[in-house]
């Protein structure tokens, strides 16, 4: 045998190896492509969703979760539907909204819908307050300084800022001796409490969404403790995507997203009406018709929502309306 | 005979070892690098303009230059939603059917009308945006790259032309003008 024939034998052994380590090295490319760009779609849209809260506003949950999905769709070139809503719903297993006075969940639930049909669907679930109960005191707190507590032995009730209620006789006791244990007890307490629901809710998901065909184990990813402890220093939106195959068999994308809020005040909204129509129109307080209004007899709402709530036709000239 | 048969493999190998592999994997990656680019600077440009609000020429030619520096041909295509709240009623010329409710409706602007307002003739030829609209843009190569050819060429099928694709946008938070 020659030297070239040796050649290609070599060549026919070894070509098939690196052609698999080769198709097997693209997809992990692929996946970690893909996984960077799931990043930012899933930050920009937890980012979109915490822009709507607004410091002198409650937080408008609807919305909240409509701007979130709005954003996913856009990302994703889905059309805007309920459709579309439910085929992205299937990877989020949980969101929590982390308030001053407690916190809600977004998760899949069941009820019984206006037309007495049974249906399923991301719900917010009711408040949970952040609460610890110690010997014979049950202790609410918040996200700020502010803090409840409840004597039970006594049947009373305090409340007040930790300055206040601290040098409180009455509560000697309590946790609220030592300010840096008091601080410990009640972060620990507040993500324990988040945790414990989220677990519940994530679990409720799995034994679900077998039902629709999806493999994926869910389960609630261990979140660094400075994550943690971020999140719950102010008011915050956290998410979990999980599931989305990328890539070859078996790769998922997996991830939870946090957003905190910025703070920022709403506009004001003028609705004037024209005394000749009776035709409900709401402005910017930049348009020239409220500049120009020398009657003032307009009424002020706080959002454009508020203003079409009340019946009101968005102004053709401020609202820019093209058609 | 045998002899030339083995010659005639030997260098067919060469060839495509020596030669069309390294450079498939040459324009593969250049493909890869052009991607993350495009990815880059198109999600810097959106970011920029819900960030401000406005779109003005400068932050337009910048972004083209920009992509073009990678040696493809793009489509751009840019969306424009504009959120537009509206009352609901079941006959507007009737103040009585109000229902009680509002609702988000989108008006979407295009490339071609976005275009027309940003290199009008006028000074300040900005295109606005409200916070609270939506702006989405993508970007796809417009020819086949070369990785894309040479592969339809070596495996004689033909591949989707689309290799380079970023979809990417957001709502506008705020408005900086």
């Amino acid at each position: 045998m020659k030297i070239t024939d040796l050649a290609i034998i070599f060549i026919l052994i070894t070509v098939p190896f690196l052609l698999t380590t080769k198709i097997k090295r693209d997809y992990l490319h692929y996946a970690s492509e893909q996984k960077i760009i799931y990043n930012r779609i899933l930050d920009t849209a937890i980012d979109d969703a915490i822009g709507v809260y607004k410091t002198d506003e409650k937080i408008n949950h609807k919305l909240v979760k409509e701007t979130f999905f709005k954003t996913l769709k856009v990302n994703f070139q889905m059309p805007d539907n309920e459709l579309s809503t439910a085929q992205l719903s299937k990877y989020i297993p949980a969101m929590v909204s982390i308030e001053k006075d407690g916190f809600t969940i977004l998760a899949q639930d069941e009820y019984i819908n206006g037309n007495g049909y049974k249906e399923r669907r991301l719900v917010w679930q009711p408040k949970v307050p952040y609460s610890y109960h110690k010997g014979d005191y049950i202790y609410r707190f918040y996200l700020d300084d502010h803090l409840e507590i409840y004597r039970t032995d006594l049947n009373r009730f305090y409340k007040g800022s930790y300055q206040s209620l601290k040098n409180n006789v009455a509560l000697a006791d309590t946790i609220l001796l030592d300010k840096k244990k008091y601080n410990t007890i009640k972060n620990r307490e507040i993500i324990d409490r988040i945790q414990r629901e989220l677990n519940h809710h994530m679990n409720a998901y799995n034994s679900f969404s077998k039902t629709f065909g999806i493999s994926y184990e869910f389960f609630l990813p261990t979140i660094e403790k400075d994550d943690w402890e971020n999140t719950i220093s102010d008011v915050s939106l956290l998410v979990f995507f999980q599931g989305l195959p990328i890539g070859s068999k078996g790769n998922y994308y997996n991830n939870y997203a946090i957003g905190g809020s910025r703070l920022i005040k709403s506009k004001t909204y003028y609705v004037l009406e024209d005394l000749v129509t009776g035709r409900r129109e709401y402005h910017d307080n930049s348009c020239e018709i409220i500049q120009n209004d020398l009657s003032l007899s307009f009424e002020i709402y706080k959002s454009k929502f508020d203003a079409a709530k009340s019946g009101a036709f968005p102004c053709r000239e401020c609202q820019q309306i093209v058609y | 005979m045998e002899n030339t048969l083995s010659k005639f493999i030997a260098i067919l190998l060469v060839v495509v070892l020596l030669f069309v592999f390294p450079i498939l994997n040459m324009f593969d990656n250049q493909d890869y690098i052009s991607r993350t680019i495009v990815l880059n600077e198109v999600t810097h440009f959106v970011d920029a303009v819900r960030n401000l609000g406005y779109i003005t020429p400068r932050m337009y030619d910048d972004l083209l230059r920009k992509l073009q520096a990678t040696g493809n041909q793009y489509v751009i295509e840019l969306t424009h939603e504009h959120l537009v709240v509206q009352p609901v009623y079941l006959d507007v010329t009737d103040s009585s059917t109000f229902e009680d409710e509002a609702r988000n409706t989108y008006e979407n602007s295009y490339s071609s009308e976005i275009l027309k307002v940003i290199y009008s003739d006028e000074e300040n030829s900005f295109y606005y945006l409200s916070s609270g609209d939506y702006f989405v843009m993508k970007v796809y190569n417009e020819k086949e790259t070369m990785a894309t050819r040479l592969k339809s060429i070596l495996l004689g099928s033909q591949l989707p032309e689309k290799n380079i694709v970023v979809n990417y946008g957001g709502m506008v938070k705020n408005e900086n003008y």
